[in-house]
């Protein structure tokens, strides 16, 4: 463990003496204007909000907790602080010291702007490619299943991004693996972020106050993930009144509370959710279905506290458990997350937050069909770190850098037969241990009024920690040799630079181009074949046998404004990434003590162009979206070495979000999605054994499943006046309004009859599924 | 158990459709299966050229080939049946030695080359039976269990398979029915009142009525071919986006000799033991 303080000390020394290098970027005769935007209504900062300077293309944009910082030259402006949601508000000030700036925005009552991906106001300046935001209340709006407003389902629409089968939460992005996404609440990271078999994500909507996707440019702040980032950030407390949020729908029903614990000092915020499938199980005709239980549930918590105008600090945390049991076998599944974080502002220029995390995911598994028989299964992993971000603020530049430290220790599992008299025996595979770090520090420079350059980068360490148990090396997937390493020393290291580059060049004042160039490095992967990941996924980490997966993006872009209120963009990217996972055939994951064996690297390329129309306001509003994408794979030992389409290949896809006001109390909405059917290995031949046919097959993903659309409808009527102290409305949806039977699975048969006679029957999820949601606010 | 569990209950939610899928028949593939064992038996395997999966006849019996089997020391030739082409049998009985090496070789004439087909199998040692048991299962419902007691072989590595006959007539008859275990099963590396298989009482061909005799055969495999097995089983049941890889060819012991043809199916020796009882609920 020596060796890990010791490089802890060592990027210490190099963040401090980055953090010292600041002042020399800073330029005479300016000054900072900082403060915190929050909102009116509930005294929660307002993270997102755009702040413009005007007569200058200059601007920001508020980070978490609604932190905000420019600095100007001497002189006299207005600046527009600007949000979705919000009325903006024009602030004029002489600039002639430094300046403190607290604004209020005040919420619209109205939310003709809410049903879009936010335009972000800097759109044309800033050098970043392939983000999206969504703010909760636009995905409230989007028709959901069964009524479950869900924060990834409302992701998924969105371009580059498809879910990994139908109905599930698993996504992915430019058609990477579901787990090649990073997903983060409140900087902890969420390993299986789904309820219910990954129909519904784990995200409380109510609970959550910023949604932003990083479709491959992932700031140099964030790594450990080929794909994407999912940061999710959770919702400060009203600190000014008592609120409380609702919602009773057909499958759950969910409560939220929020409040000041001290006025303007100190909010909370209680969000629950539980699901009460089970309770419509008891009148299942089937008597063996009305003794299962079966339900979610979630709880979100947080604690906001201002101590003085310069510092913050939150405690935030995330219960969820799914639970599923009959009469001889249950599983349990359980997400946890707790955050603390401080933030600092040293001055006007320099913005510090210290956050510590911790994260676990686990699952058990029991049958008891017999006492023989009796047996259980249990895994998992957690995950804690602390991070330290430095923000600051000089003339025409922004720096920021940090550190973080992440602890991963991962249980692959334990169980077997449980009692004397048990067949199985009881088995434990060693827990492993890892520690990753990663320094940072990145830079976004303005040198013209048409150029913003970002670059920076970030040096990823990882450590595998010995736990005492023989390390073994494969050579050609079989094992050649092994050490014993001392429990707690480091035996094994990746180290690798991870640059980011970002260039937007503005053509004029409604039209820009962009570019980047990303590489990452991802250390940890679900051991999972399947295509959208299921609960009983365990995740491994890199080792002397598995190298780190590697990958690097370029993407251009052009964007452009019409008439203020609609935007056009239109992005090509290509990735090429090393050492993506993947399984030998008829590989043995879980529960597999050799799965290093089962694992061959292999080569993935991703190309597409995205093409997005979206119109932010008005009474109409929504985006229409069409994706060309390409994805790739080349594996040594899988499809006779021979390039194959990965299981996300899906060339087109179109989706169209619209939401139309009709009047004050109704709203009406509609999506409508295409995809390219999923690729699919099919059965081209067959022989027989036992007297059975078994299936020859084609090559790897070398056929589709059919088209796959689907349109949802849903309509929001006003049940209460605007200034009612309770407010409430009534949501009714219909997913997949018009019954199209998209396959979430097609298997093989044989007739009983004639046995010589095979059939292909496709498994479909969902017809029309209709719902009703009544939510209410007081 | 659990996965299907869960499986089934999406299910609940689920609707199916049959479906027509185009597919090509892509390539015709060579098939040689079959087994010896320690029964004492003219043993035989089938030669045929696979068919398209959705081809709604038996596959194409492939004739005229030339079959040995070899145990080192002595070569035996196997002979076309004339009643039905593509099954190839040993001329007189032969019962398998356990720890005996054996080797299948098939010469085919392709246009003016022969091909060579060789497959090897070691058998490995016998388990053997002391008795079973019939009793009802008190945990699945209508089902009377097959319970086990005997010796375990003193393999490095044990694969077993479970086989039931009812009045003589086989009843696993089928690749699904096979229950196949490794010494994970077997706890205290014995054989004491295992559960080896189940008798469906709804089903009219397993269904007992007093006096009828129950014979439980086990088999046990080599590795290699309880992994083809596996592998079969696992392809027939069709696969999941939740819980199940990519489907993919399964594995065969037949290698080409100079020959680059495509191959498919097994050749195993193991050895096999039955032991009989007669059902008398009362008791």
């Amino acid at each position: 463990m020596k060796e890990i303080y010791r490089i802890i000390v060592r990027h210490a020394l190099v963040l401090g003496l980055l953090t010292q290098a600041f002042p020399l970027f800073a330029q005479k005769e300016k000054f900072t204007v900082s403060g915190t935007i929050t909102n009116s209504d509930t005294g929660e900062g307002v993270p997102g909000t755009n702040i413009t300077v005007t007569g200058l293309k200059q601007g920001t944009v508020a980070g978490p907790g609604g932190h905000y910082s420019i600095v100007l030259p001497r002189g006299k402006y207005i600046l527009a602080f600007s949000c979705v949601g919000y009325t903006h508000q024009k602030i004029a000030i002489d600039l002639v010291a430094e300046k403190k700036l607290h604004v209020t925005l005040v919420p619209r009552v109205e939310e003709i702007e809410e049903v879009t991906v936010t335009a972000e106001a800097r759109e044309l300046t800033r050098p970043e490619t392939g983000i999206e935001r969504l703010p909760p209340r636009a995905i409230k709006r989007i028709p959901a299943l069964m009524g479950e407003v869900d924060v990834i389902k409302a992701i998924q629409l969105l371009p580059g991004v498809q879910p990994t089968s139908e109905g599930s939460s698993g996504f992915s992005v430019r058609g990477g693996s579901h787990d090649q996404n990073l997903v983060l609440l409140d900087e902890a990271t969420l390993y299986n972020a789904s309820h219910l078999m990954g129909f519904f994500s784990i995200f409380n909507n109510d609970a959550i106050q910023e949604v932003a996707l990083y479709k491959g440019d992932i700031p140099a702040s964030f790594g450990g993930r080929l794909s994407s980032l999912l940061d999710i950030r959770s919702k400060e407390g009203n600190n000014l009144k008592t609120t409380t949020t609702g919602g009773i729908g057909l499958i759950s029903s969910r409560l939220t509370v929020d409040g000041p614990l001290a006025r303007e000092r100190a909010s909370f915020l209680v969000a629950g959710r539980r699901s009460y499938a089970d309770l419509f199980l008891a009148f299942a005709s089937d008597k063996n279905l009305r003794s299962t239980t079966l339900y979610f549930y979630d709880l979100n918590a947080r604690v906001d506290y201002h101590p003085g105008k310069n510092d913050h600090l939150y405690v935030t945390g995330y219960l969820g458990k799914d639970k599923f049991a009959n009469k001889s076998a249950g599983m349990t599944f359980s997400n946890r997350s707790l955050v603390a974080r401080w933030s600092h502002r040293f001055s006007p220029r320099l913005l510090a937050h210290l956050t510590l995390f911790t994260s676990s995911y686990d699952y058990y598994i029991k049958s008891e069909l017999s006492k023989q028989l009796t047996q259980d299964w249990a895994s998992s992993l957690s995950s804690s770190g602390l991070k330290i971000d430095l923000t600051r603020y000089t003339g025409n530049a922004t720096i920021k850098a940090g550190y973080n430290v992440l602890f991963h220790r991962f249980l692959p599992g334990e169980g077997g037969g449980i009692g004397d008299e048990a067949l199985f025996a009881r088995v434990k595979h060693p827990t492993q241990f890892a520690l990753e770090h990663a320094l940072y520090a990145t830079g976004e420079l303005s040198p013209g009024e048409r150029l913003t350059i970002r670059a920076g980068f970030r040096v990823s360490l990882f450590h595998n920690i010995a736990n005492g148990k023989e390390v073994k090396y494969l050579q050609e997937h079989a094992y050649h040799h092994s050490r014993f390493p001392a429990r707690g020393t480091i035996y094994h290291t990746y180290h690798h630079i991870e640059p980011r580059l970002g260039v937007t060049f503005r053509l004029d004042e409604t039209r820009s181009m962009k570019a980047s160039y990303t590489r990452s490095v991802q250390h940890v992967q679900v051991a999972s074949n399947s295509t959208s990941g299921s609960p009983l996924d365990i995740w491994f980490h890199a080792s002397p046998n598995v190298k780190p997966q590697r990958g690097e993006q370029v993407a251009v872009g052009y964007v452009q404004k019409f008439r203020n209120d609609i935007e056009l963009s239109v992005e090509l990217y290509h990735r090429l990434s090393r050492d993506v996972i993947d399984f030998k055939d008829h590989a043995s994951l879980l529960g597999n003590e050799d799965l290093e064996q089962e694992i061959r690297a292999g080569k993935g390329t991703a190309d597409g162009i995205e093409c997005m129309i979206r119109k932010n306001t008005g009474r109409i509003t929504g985006w229409a979206s069409y994706t060309y994408a390409r994805s790739r794979r080349e594996t040594k030992g899988i499809n006779n070495d021979k390039p194959y389409r990965s299981p996300n290949d899906k060339p087109h896809a179109i989706t169209l979000v619209t939401s139309l006001e009709l009047s004050p109390a109704w709203n009406i909405s509609a999506n409508w999605v295409y995809a390219t059917g999923h690729p699919v290995t099919y059965p081209t031949g067959r022989f027989l054994v036992e007297n059975t046919y078994v299936p020859l097959y084609s090559g790897r993903n070398e056929f589709r499943f059919p088209d796959y659309h689907r349109l949802d409808l849903s309509a929001t009527r006003q049940l209460s006046r605007p200034n009612a102290r309770l407010k409430s409305e009534i949501n009714i949806s219909l997913y997949n309004a018009y019954g199209r039977k998209n396959p979430w699975s097609i298997f093989f048969r044989q007739e009983k009859e004639q046995p010589d006679i095979s059939y292909a029957e496709q498994i479909y999820l969902f017809s029309v599924v209709p719902s009703i949601t009544w939510n209410f606010t007081f | 158990m659990t996965l299907k569990h869960l499986l089934s209950l999406l299910l609940l939610v689920s609707c199916t459709a049959r479906v027509e899928i185009d597919t090509d028949e892509g390539t015709r593939v060579l098939v040689i299966y079959g087994h010896i064992t320690t029964d004492t038996l003219p043993h035989a395997i089938t030669i045929s050229r696979s068919s398209g999966y959705f081809a709604t006849t038996p596959p194409e019996p492939l004739t005229g080939a030339l079959v040995t089997l070899s145990s080192g020391e002595l070569l035996y030739a196997l002979h076309e049946e004339d009643t039905l082409p593509g099954t190839y049998r040993l001329a007189s009985p032969l019962a398998g030695v356990p720890g005996t090496n054996y080797t299948l070789t098939v010469s085919l004439q392709h246009e003016a080359t022969t091909e060579t087909y060789r497959a090897t199998s070691t058998m490995p040692l016998t388990s053997e039976i002391d008795s079973i048991e019939l009793r009802p299962s008190l945990v699945f419902q209508q089902q009377i269990e097959v319970i086990g007691y005997g010796t375990l072989p003193a393999n490095e590595k044990n694969f077993l398979s479970f086989h039931l006959y009812r009045n003589g007539k086989q009843l696993t008859d089928k690749l699904n029915d096979l229950f196949i275990v490794d010494d994970s099963y077997f706890k205290q590396k014995e054989m004491h009142g295992v559960l080896c298989q189940l008798m469906d009482q709804k089903e009219e061909k397993s269904t007992l009525v007093p006096g009828d005799t129950v014979t439980l055969r086990i088999d046990v495999l080599p590795e290699e071919y309880a992994r083809f097995l596996q592998q079969a089983q696992q392809q027939v049941r069709g696969s999941n986006p939740i819980f199940s890889g990519p489907p993919a060819n399964i594995s065969t012991n037949i290698q080409g000799v100079h020959s680059s043809t495509p191959v498919a199916g097994f050749f195993a020796a193991f050895p096999t033991r039955r032991k009989t009882t007669i059902y008398r609920p009362d008791n």
